[in-house]
């Protein structure tokens, strides 16, 4: 589903979409909104299993995600007794790393290249140690906060979090949408493209 | 023989570069143009970061001046209705309809770009064309020259003017934002109608926002004691005035700073006149960048289609005299 609609996309945008295909699927986004919040779902998963994490995030960003590794499910064929201690390991691991790339890099200074590279080695080491098969397990619904982990689980540790020093702005900041209005009088360099951004205005963790 | 024929491919170089730097320019200016005076409607895509949002705009100029409507279609919705003397923009997920009053006689925005001359700190080049929407489109890039601001590529109908697609880039080539046309018509007439709001809803709040400076209000006392030094390369302070904006207690000093391309906004709050926690941090939606520092008592604030380190760069440049 992704695929077919990245390549849609991508087609869109290279002009490769004939004017009926065209028509089509932005009929089909109309009716179907659910196709651009499963973009930005799986592009959120996608970002953590690809260590495309951005270099400050929302403290809660964490949390959010491993919510939604628990809520996919999985049938429950799949659910092979023999997995069950590497699906441990795994879990165990991805938390690892969802905490690792959350936690440090909520608390490593964005100006310090030489931090951000030991977590980027950290993260692509731990990636290694994961047991091949930790794309399946990790969408299975499995209880992470349950997990016999030496690692504190992600969403238990936010109260004791330092506070770090940059860090996501809230979306529900009323002036900067009301700023975000105020810049758009200014053209640049075009001024339709200035309103597109103030009506497709969404706040996102900076990358 | 080597050196002539190394002096003529330069000299062949430097000529196709200076074409197409003029050719690029007379379409900008052609664009700029058409955005403003011609009546369009049509539909488009806009895709910034993840997210992908339909979107419907309709443009017009008659006697009653310039109008124009852009409305989500999908995702959260969320339109904004300008006309001559206001900008309104409905905002459901805030439940707020804010209101702009526009500068007596200008036209919709104010324009620093500077598209009749070529900008030192990017490079043009023709780029070919393509159909977009059914229509032939010319293709035009804008290369940033360096780290502090984003690069363009914009597909303008050869006809018209009209721009029908655009993307916003990073010197590494990471694209930030990319919008384009999937239909577009150029009537004679628009309906009056399709330039009403229809999100209104009675629960909304109307909050407005006042240019002081230009609104003639007068302010107790108000002297400004922050100045901006050691700007990024090519960037300059165009414009300054103070607001009164919503969710800002007080008036907020406004900066316009722009390198003739890219232009953007600096904000100042008084934290002592505020009741709203104002927060420190950073954030993006598409090409634009936010970054928020607390110094001295004051919120600073720094909004623009520009990289990130340009925007902290620039917050960083304010300075406070004793």
């Amino acid at each position: 589903m992704k695929n077919k609609t990245d390549e849609r996309i991508s087609a869109l945008f290279d002009g490769e979409l004939s004017r009926f295909e065209t028509r089509r699927w932005t009929g089909e986004m109309l009716e179907k909104e659910e196709l651009s919040k499963r973009i930005n779902r799986y592009q959120m998963i996608g970002d953590v299993l690809r260590e495309e994490m951005p270099a400050k995030i929302n403290p809660e960003f964490s949390k959010t995600v491993s919510s939604m590794l628990a809520e996919v499910e999985v049938e429950p064929h799949k659910r092979r007794e023999w997995l069950k201690p590497a699906g441990g390991l795994a879990v165990a691991a991805s938390v690892a790393l969802v905490s690792l790339l959350g936690l440090r890099v909520i608390t490593t200074p964005e100006t310090d290249p030489v931090a951000i590279a030991s977590l980027s080695a950290e993260a692509q080491q731990l990636r290694r140690e994961l047991p091949a098969s930790i794309p399946e397990i990790a969408t299975a619904r499995l209880p992470i906060t349950t997990v016999n982990n030496p690692i504190t689980p992600v969403t238990d540790n936010s109260q004791n979090r330092p506070e770090p020093k940059v860090r996501q702005l809230s979306a529900n900041q009323a002036f900067l949408t009301n700023y975000i209005a105020t810049h758009s009088q200014y053209a640049d360099p075009s001024s339709m493209m200035s309103h597109i951004r103030l009506v497709g205005y969404e706040l996102n963790p900076q990358q | 023989m080597k050196k002539i024929l190394l002096f003529l491919l330069c000299a062949v170089a430097t000529q196709t570069a200076f074409a197409d730097t003029e050719v690029v320019l007379s379409l900008l200016k052609k664009m700029a143009n058409a955005e403003k005076t011609l009546n369009y409607e049509g539909d488009l895509v806009y895709l910034h970061g993840p997210k992908v949002e339909t979107m419907h705009i309709v443009h017009a100029v008659d006697q009653k001046g310039e109008r124009k409507r852009v409305m989500s279609k999908s995702g959260d919705e969320k339109e904004v209705v300008m006309d001559a003397q206001h900008l309104f923009a409905v905002m459901p997920d805030a439940g707020t309809i804010l209101v702009e009053k526009r500068r007596p006689g200008q036209q919709q925005q104010v324009q620093f770009a500077n598209l009749y001359e070529a900008n030192e700190n990017y490079e043009y080049k023709l780029q070919g064309k393509e159909r977009i929407a059914g229509k032939n489109c010319q293709v035009v890039s804008i290369y940033p020259k360096d780290n502090f601001r984003f690069g363009y590529r914009f597909s303008i109908e050869e006809e018209s003017g009209l721009l029908l697609k655009a993307l916003t880039q990073d010197r590494a080539g990471q694209i930030h934002e990319q919008m384009t046309y999937t239909s577009v018509a150029f009537p004679q007439t628009i309906a009056p109608e399709k330039f009403t709001a229809t999100l209104q809803k009675d629960e909304y709040q109307w909050q407005e926002s006042v240019n002081a400076t230009e609104e003639g209000v007068e302010l107790p006392q108000y002297k400004s004691v922050w100045r901006l030094q050691d700007l990024p390369p090519g960037f300059q302070q165009v414009e300054s005035s103070q607001r009164f904006i919503p969710g800002t207690p007080g008036p907020v000093e406004h900066f316009v700073l722009s390198d003739k391309l890219a232009t953007l906004s600096l904000f100042i709050s008084k934290i002592e006149q505020s009741n709203v926690p104002l927060e420190e941090g950073a954030g993006r939606s598409g090409s634009l960048n936010i970054y928020s520092v607390i110094t001295d008592n004051h919120h600073i604030t720094v909004v623009g289609a520009v990289p990130k380190n340009t925007i902290e760069y620039i917050a960083r440049s304010l300075r406070r005299d004793p």
